[in-house]
């Protein structure tokens, strides 16, 4: 109960982004944006080779963009979850999709 | 909580997210984005250090092919089929190379048909200002540690990339939700505005630059979990799923028996120009030379179609018969999929391919003010910083002197580079190493010096002078040891770093001297302006 508070509670100020935050949002930004480019490609669709050129090219864009998403969240929890909640529905349309 | 504080704190953790990794890539990008100026004047420089190529620049259509081709053709150990001939004039180059997959490139002068000698590993200024742009920064050739430094050196890079585009993002989305408009009374709010103006201005350029920069660094290495997850588990390299779209296989003829007469191939070129008179050829391909089904493929750039062709991926082609000049089949600037003129439109403000130098120039320009940009970001972060000490002490923060040496130190370590091009003999052994060397204790040098120097002002001064006279010795140097050429683009190189160095000795003669004047220096520059 106490990590939940901990994790829960909004921190005082804005201005320390702290380690929580900072190794949940390149990390999870990382596994998150990877993973969603990745479903684009693992899609049975006529421009799957097009699809692959656009999720390499745009693969760090979405990184930079998923992990800032991530460490600008209300409270630690919350960037916990932008992390975890999107990658397991990613993870669940991959893994129907994998052969 | 309330809705209110919510959203002081969203933007206050925003502002600190910028600030903070702001601080730790700004250096690492300014020195990537330094080099990438030179880079951008790659096919210039590449011609301008080598005493080889110091000759006039040909028509294409007027050179006697033959004469080279046979001189390779007769040698045993060249391979004889696909040679590949670059045309003089093809990223600045004024030989003319023919190459193969599989052998080492032989240059010739497109005039007189002779053998160039080239200085290969001896002379490689431009080659090594390209690798500090991307990291490849202790290239010490086959060595364990210079291999895994620059692999670490490529990956750091990369890294760098994606953080400046998340500061770039949350840059953007400060400008959108705060008012930059007050007249700035303080240098740290002038330099907030200058950071804001510039970066309000080329953004986009500077972006896409980046993420072009972080594909190539990155993307590549990390695509193997992308192959396994989109086939299937069954291939681990990316190319063959991308490898139809970007990189479609050609089919290769089998030669026949019999030999024919080949059609001269300036002919061959003239012809492939009324068919497609768009294409600005850069590459011929000579397939089954001599045979009766020879043929000839022409690459090159389509220079109506800017950002969709010229790159990497998509180089508009024609193939020919060798023997009659009739065409066999046509590749245009706009047959391709779609994914291909992303990728061109991503990588063309980056690779520059076949771009003149009015574009180079200018996208030089929008990089000088990104350059600029982001030393005004550090500065500010420095002012910041001052300002907890309140004028009681002497500022003196290792960071500031850091930047101070990298930002500015950078500029007479490359002078150095520069004039050691001209000052080392071309036959000396290990050319190269000593050239690299000194210019990284060069720029060490300016590491100590920085700290060594009280004042931060003075010591900036000193390296602005030190860089603006090497660059300007350097070109003094270049004209007393090959002589002087005139309307060329060694003479543009020329005068390029003349103005280089002269804008940098301007800088250190106007710059402030001491802290003290820095205040009405710069809000005095600013009424001005």
């Amino acid at each position: 109960m106490s990590l939940y508070r901990y994790l829960a509670t909004p921190e005082s100020h804005g201005k320390k982004i702290g380690l929580f935050r900072i190794i949940t949002a390149i990390f999870g930004g990382l596994v998150l944006s990877y993973l969603s480019l990745c479903v684009l490609v693992a899609f049975d669709s006529p421009f799957k080779h097009d699809f692959a050129v656009i999720a390499l090219l745009y693969n760090t864009l979405a990184w930079a963009a998923v992990a800032l998403w991530i460490a600008l969240a209300p409270t630690k929890l919350g960037a916990l979850l932008r992390f975890v909640l999107p990658t397991l529905i990613v993870v669940g349309i991959l893994g129907w999709l994998y052969e | 909580m309330n809705e209110i504080n919510a959203s002081k704190l969203w933007k206050q953790r925003l502002l600190r997210l910028h600030a903070v990794l702001g601080m730790v890539v700004s250096l690492v990008m300014y020195i990537s984005v330094f080099f990438g100026i030179f880079a951008i004047f790659l096919p210039y420089l590449q011609v301008w250090e080598k005493p080889s190529r110091h000759i006039e620049r040909t028509d294409v259509t007027q050179i006697d092919y033959e004469k080279m081709l046979h001189q390779v053709l007769e040698d045993p150990n060249f391979p004889k089929n696909n040679l590949l001939i670059t045309l003089p004039g093809t990223k600045g180059e004024t030989a003319l190379s023919i190459s193969h997959r599989f052998s080492a490139p032989r240059f010739f002068n497109p005039l007189s048909g002779e053998t160039l000698q080239d200085e290969g590993v001896q002379s490689q200024l431009a080659s090594f200002l390209n690798k500090l742009h991307y990291g490849k920064v202790l290239d010490f050739d086959k060595e364990l540690f210079g291999v895994a430094f620059s692999f670490f050196g490529r990956l750091l890079f990369g890294f760098m990339a994606v953080g400046v585009m998340s500061i770039v993002i949350s840059g953007v989305i400060l400008i959108i939700i705060f008012s930059y408009k007050n007249k700035p009374k303080t240098p740290q709010a002038l330099f907030s505005r200058l950071h804001v103006k510039i970066f309000t201005w080329v953004f986009p350029i500077f972006l896409l630059i980046t993420l072009s920069g972080a594909f190539m660094n990155l993307s590549l290495l990390s695509s193997v979990p992308m192959a396994k997850l989109a086939s299937g588990g069954k291939e681990s390299r990316i190319d063959a799923i991308i490898g139809p779209v970007l990189f479609p296989k050609e089919e290769a003829p089998i030669a026949s028996g019999e030999t024919a007469p080949m059609l001269p191939i300036k002919t061959l070129i003239a012809k492939a120009q009324t068919l497609n008179p768009q294409i600005n050829f850069q590459q011929l391909k000579l397939v089954n030379w001599n045979a009766t089904n020879a043929q000839i493929e022409l690459k090159g750039y389509d220079v109506y179609k800017p950002f969709l062709n010229g790159g990497a991926f998509n180089k508009p082609s024609l193939i020919l018969s060798a023997v009659d000049g009739s065409l066999i089949s046509e590749q245009k600037a706009l047959d391709r999929s779609w994914s291909v003129f992303f990728a061109e439109a991503t990588f063309f403000l980056h690779f520059l391919a076949g771009v003149d130098i009015i574009s180079r120039t200018l996208v030089a320009l929008v990089m000088v003010a990104s350059a600029l940009a982001i030393g005004f970001g550090v500065m500010l972060w420095l002012e910041k910083q001052a300002k907890k000490f309140d004028e009681r002490i002497p500022f003196y923060h290792w960071m500031g002197k850091l930047s101070l040496s990298i930002m500015v130190g950078v500029i007479p370590a490359t002078g150095v580079l520069f004039v050691l091009q001209w000052l080392l003999p071309f036959d000396l052994t290990d050319r190269l190493l000593w050239q690299k060397g000194l210019f990284y204790n060069t720029w060490l040098a300016t590491l100590f010096w920085a700290f060594y120097r009280f004042n931060t002002y003075q010591a900036a001064k000193e390296f602005l002078a030190l860089g603006g006279v090497l660059f300007i010795g350097s070109v003094l140097l270049h004209w007393f040891m090959l002589g002087f050429f005139p309307f060329s683009a060694i003479l543009g190189v020329d005068l390029w770093l003349l103005a280089l160095g002269s804008v940098l000795l301007w800088c250190a003669r106007k710059l402030p001297r001491k802290p003290e004047e820095a205040q009405s220096f710069w809000i005095k520059k600013k009424e001005r302006a």
